[in-house]
């Protein structure tokens, strides 16, 4: 694929897909920072990293597009250096869940950098996170939790198509650490047929890097979503308004922290009901730093209990059946907003 | 030990040399010791831990580096951090939590670095600054820079980390040129060497990773200038990521809170003190006479006299005036073109 | 009226999804319940489902000859009342046989930590409470709302439309007495009262009243019989509340009197311990405290009964509301001319006399109980040398 453009890279299939979405955003950054490079398992070409998302950019960019060895750890030890000295890293970590290894440099050495020395510390990680079928234990966790519970650390999720490429482009921009979580089951099923004749690299963003978006509009509850369950939410609430007559208010949050509270609470002010979905667990997640600014600053808005989806308290199960199960599915999500609009 | 893992080259060392690291030592050694005191005062908050028995390898490796070099120095670096052009008032504004200190009282003491003399601010995680250092290196050779080293300071307890691991597993791969500095000073806080590790020879993890590896004596000047000095050329020359083992003895408890009465009598008689040694050595060489020392110190005592009451007079952090973001700027996640 | 959905029922085991073959009603026509509705046509064969209630065919959602899933929505039926089940219930029941990630019993380490068990009937939400205070609507008015929450909570949608309602009507600002007693009566009507009356032949009183300083009213008479009455058996004064019955200490009665666009009900402290003049005076002072709205303001509070003396607005007879706190009213009606058997006489004479009533909380006290308090207050009033 040499001499690849970003326009062949977007054609390369039918319709826009999330993961070309990434791969489009990667291939334009690089084109527009020279101090940006990528740094992950297997990103270089012919293989293109494990879901593909660098297919083609080593060729274009092969000084700034580099294998790295199996050493998450040492990875984000060298992006935080590298930002300190002025380049603008982007991991690949193949699965998030493998984060964990690399949590000492995420949260002791790329978030603290900034308070600590007055340097800006601009890196990102690219966390493929979520379920798929089959993925099991250790390749379908949601770490944004624990990410988002330390200071100096921006962590963002985006949902669709558009916002995959302006967010990973605002987050590679961003002078600040980034973890970007991406959701594989999204990286296929999420697709955009481009308007005629214009590409994601035409398009402007709407939104800036920290801004929720309502995404669909009603009056009888909030729900709040992000990254892969905004679909789910989106067919729960497609279900509850042609069946049930409830037409409910669907925030994605697209990013987890901060949190732009505003925008729930303006939409709480026309609900006064809110479900909150998350694909993770739910002991002290981003549904829970939700509700607790929201019982804080909004609880005169609140005319039901808020409720939250998330997934079963266990290991995630590896039988494709038991994972369904385990994971929050727009039945469970309709359930639990039926309760709240009834409460 | 001469193994075959081991580089050999010396290249000579000159008196210049072996005056500025007698004064480096001397300077470290004062400064530590006002250190040690004032944190008796009261007067500096947290830990206090000390590089006393690690000066002489200290300065003698950190006075290879260019001022455009990456030091990522580790507790026991105070000499070291002097020869990449720490100044007392540096030092002094940090452990005394001042304002105008690099840190600004958002962290202290042995955190410090000071990115205007390319001194990275280590992190409390052993072996986690090797990467760091690793990165700082990559970003300047994507850079299209040249010649440049890398310096990373560890003992023989975070050699032995995975992050440590992982680092040197990188820095060989992408050839950088990192140069590590193994100080191994018998105890990783009260452990001794047999719990650390079990190889015959730290200096073995070097070409296991795919490092040139060296080892010298911590009480041995000129072993120590010339070995750090031909590494760091090595490195410099692309000849890759090296390794140093430095053989030393903590003089002292872990931290100013330990009065490292588990140390062995035994080993304390087998390292002298490395300046004492150094200093009488250097007397009956003719490099220094026997005035050299008095006036040093004195020299030394006044300024770091001066430079503890300019310090103390200085601002401390409010935290009415603190800016308590953890972000460099928040309002960009709010513009739409970022 | 409401509007209820008319779904596609599970037809079958594995019947999935139906076409509709027919309506057998229009838009407007009305259908009684269990009558049959539409034709529907499974894999298996042509069925009709029937409506579940009586009322009229307002909207066709899925024509004939459209295909439907089992659950999916296909028409709409206004009908009478309150449909007990709701859409929604049915909607969950309908596609979900069982749902794999519902609770099950669980081992006790895992089982999570309940709420207290309760109701949430009378909680209102804090969106409600920040709606009232926003819209100067009190709790007393959520009478006016039929509450559509769970166990008949009042939601925010709930005052929405009551606010609509009220928006049709003109709005003038209420006398803040009118108000308390408006909320007063609201809270006193959430109990089970019932009244008992008799007749009180008044000739002696008011011959007797003659005798006294002052000429004290029925009232004052009432007031003292009461007190005297109630000395002897309280049953009826008690209060219940939570585990406790509460016996009074002290015969503290109130008595209502007429102000400007209300009543007051101040308070005669230890009334049985007062002759009837200076039981008299006493009234005198407070109901001109009142009337001139001088009364301090703990003077309304307490008393474990209260007289009122309806007949004085020539009522022969009224059930008045015991105020809250207190389980028993006594009412005096207008007193009138009566015909009266005389056994010694054989033939009617005519004397003056009045219905009282006693209305009590009845958790409290039985009708003998009222029976009996009422016989006492009778013979005290008929013959009122006993309260001298």
């Amino acid at each position: 694929m040499a001499g690849v453009t970003a326009e062949q890279l977007a054609a390369s299939v039918g319709t826009t897909t999330y993961l070309d979405a990434l791969r489009q955003a990667m291939f334009d950054a690089l084109a527009q920072w020279p101090e940006a490079f990528i740094y992950g398992q297997d990103v270089e070409d012919p293989f293109g990293g494990a879901f593909k998302a660098t297919k083609g950019l080593s060729t274009a960019y092969p000084e700034r597009v580099r294998n790295a060895p199996i050493c998450e750890d040492a990875m984000a030890g060298l992006a935080v250096g590298a930002a300190i000295y002025g380049a603008r890293p982007i991991l690949e970590f193949q699965f998030s869940d493998f984060a964990s290894i690399a949590f000492n440099q995420l949260v002791n050495h790329a978030a603290t950098t900034f308070y600590r020395t007055g340097k800006p510390c601009p890196l990102v990680v690219r966390l493929p996170m979520g379920g798929t079928a089959g993925g099991g234990p250790f390749h379908c966790q949601s770490p944004e939790a624990w990410l988002t519970y330390h200071p100096g650390l921006i962590v963002v999720a985006p949902s669709s198509v558009f916002d995959a490429y302006h967010m990973l482009k605002q987050s590679i921009a961003c002078d600040d650490p980034v973890m970007f979580c991406e959701n594989k089951l999204l990286y296929f099923h999420e697709k955009e047929v481009s308007e005629a004749g214009k590409s994601l690299n035409e398009s402007t963003p709407q939104l800036p890097l920290g801004k929720a978006a309502v995404v669909r509009e009603g009056d009888a509850c909030t729900v709040v979503a992000y990254s892969g369950m905004v679909k789910e939410v989106m067919e729960a609430a497609e279900r509850l308004s042609t069946r049930n007559g409830i037409l409910v208010e669907v925030i994605d949050l697209r990013c987890l922290k901060p949190l732009d509270m505003q925008t729930i609470y303006d939409s709480l002010a026309r609900t006064g009901r809110l479900v909150m979905v998350n694909e993770a667990w739910s002991y002290g997640g981003v549904g829970a730093q939700v509700i607790s600014q929201v019982t804080q600053h909004a609880f005169h808005l609140l005319d039901a209990p808020p409720r939250r989806v998330s997934a079963l308290e266990t290991p995630i199960p590896y039988h494709p059946e038991l994972w369904r199960s385990h994971r929050p599915h727009a039945r469970r999500i309709v359930q639990a907003i039926i309760e709240t609009v009834q409460y | 030990m001469m193994t075959s893992h081991h580089s050999v080259d010396r290249p000579p060392v000159s008196d210049e040399q072996r005056l500025q690291l007698a004064e480096l030592m001397l300077r470290s050694r004062m400064l530590e010791q006002r250190i040690a005191a004032l944190y008796r005062q009261g007067r500096i908050a947290g830990g206090v831990y000390l590089g006393y028995g690690h000066e002489l390898s200290s300065a003698a490796c950190a006075m290879q580096l260019e001022p455009s070099d990456v030091y990522a120095p580790l507790i026991r670096d105070m000499a070291g951090r002097l020869a990449k052009g720490e100044t007392e008032l540096d030092v002094l504004r940090v452990y005394l939590g001042r304002e105008t200190g690099t840190m600004r009282g958002r962290d202290g003491n042995i955190h410090r670095g000071d990115l205007r003399l390319n001194i990275l601010p280590m992190i409390s995680h052993l072996g986690s600054m090797l990467a760091a250092v690793n990165g700082a290196l990559l970003a300047k050779k994507l850079a299209g820079e040249t010649g440049m080293v890398g310096m990373a300071c560890v003992g023989e307890g975070g050699i032995s980390t995975g992050a440590a691991s992982e680092a040197l597993n990188q820095a060989a791969i992408e050839h950088l040129p990192l140069v590590v500095i193994v100080s191994n000073n018998q105890y990783a806080y009260s452990t001794t060497n047999d719990k650390s590790f079990a190889c015959e020879d730290l200096a073995l993890r070097g070409p296991a990773f795919g490092l040139q590896s060296r080892s010298c004596n911590g009480n041995d000047a000129d072993a120590c200038l010339s070995t750090a000095q031909a590494a760091v050329a090595a490195a410099r020359t692309g000849a890759g990521p090296q390794l140093i083992v430095v053989d030393v003895l903590r003089r002292c408890g872990h931290g100013e809170h330990d009065d490292g009465a588990y140390m062995s009598q035994e080993l304390q008689e087998n390292y002298p003190d490395c300046i004492t040694a150094s200093l009488a050595a250097w007397l009956e060489s003719g490099l220094i006479d026997a005035e050299w020392e008095t006036t040093q110190r004195s020299g030394i005592e006044t300024h770091i006299q001066s430079i503890v009451e300019q310090v103390l007079a200085e601002p401390e952090p409010s935290p009415h005036t603190e800016e308590w973001t953890a972000l460099s700027n928040p309002g960009q996640l709010y513009e739409v073109n970022l | 009226m409401t509007k209820t959905a008319i779904r596609l029922p599970q037809l079958g085991e594995a019947v999935a999804e139906a076409t509709i073959q027919e309506w057998l009603i229009a838009v407007g026509d009305s259908i009684e319940a269990d009558a049959d509705i539409a034709e529907v046509e499974t894999e298996k064969s042509v069925l009709a489902i029937t409506s579940q209630h009586t009322g009229v065919l307002v909207e066709i959602v899925k024509e004939a000859g459209s295909a439907c899933e089992v659950g999916d929505l296909l028409a709409w039926l206004e009908v009478e009342g309150i449909v007990e089940e709701t859409e929604q219930s049915e909607e969950i029941d309908t596609h979900q046989t069982s749902d794999p990630t519902e609770p099950k019993p669980m081992r006790a380490p895992t089982a999570p930590a309940l709420a207290p068990a309760g109701s949430s009937a009378g909680f209102l939400s804090p969106r409600v409470r920040s709606m009232l205070a926003e819209t100067g609507l009190r709790e007393a008015d959520l009478h006016l709302v039929r509450a559509t929450g769970t166990d008949g909570r009042v939601t925010a949608r709930d005052i929405e439309r009551l606010q609509a309602h009220l928006d049709t009507y003109i709005a003038h600002d209420a006398s803040s007495l009118r108000r308390a007693v408006s909320d007063s009566m609201s809270r006193a009507w959430e109990r089970p009262l019932a009244t008992v009356s008799s007749l009180v032949q008044m000739d002696p009183i008011l011959k007797h009243r003659r005798s006294i300083p002052g000429r004290p009213s029925a009232s004052i008479y009432a007031l003292r019989a009461l007190a005297l009455a109630l000395r002897e058996d309280d049953r009826l004064v008690r209060i219940i509340a939570g585990d406790h019955i509460y016996e009074p200490k002290h015969m503290d009665i109130a008595l209502a009197v007429d102000a400007e666009d209300g009543v007051l009900n101040p308070v005669i402290h230890k009334v049985d311990t007062q002759g009837l003049a200076e039981l008299d005076e006493s009234v005198n002072n407070v109901i001109e405290q009142a009337r001139s709205r001088k009364l301090s303001p703990d003077a309304g509070e307490g008393g474990i009964a209260t007289i009122s003396n309806y007949g004085s607005l020539r009522i022969t007879w009224a059930t008045p509301v015991p105020p809250p706190g207190q389980s028993c009213l006594l009412g005096l009606g207008s007193v009138r001319r009566h015909p009266n058997w005389n056994a010694k006489t054989n033939s009617w004479d005519c004397v003056r006399a009045c219905e009282i009533t006693m209305t009590f909380d009845h958790r409290i006290a039985d009708g003998a109980a009222a029976a009996h308090l009422l016989h006492a207050v009778v013979k005290y009033l008929e013959h009122p040398e006993r309260l001298d």
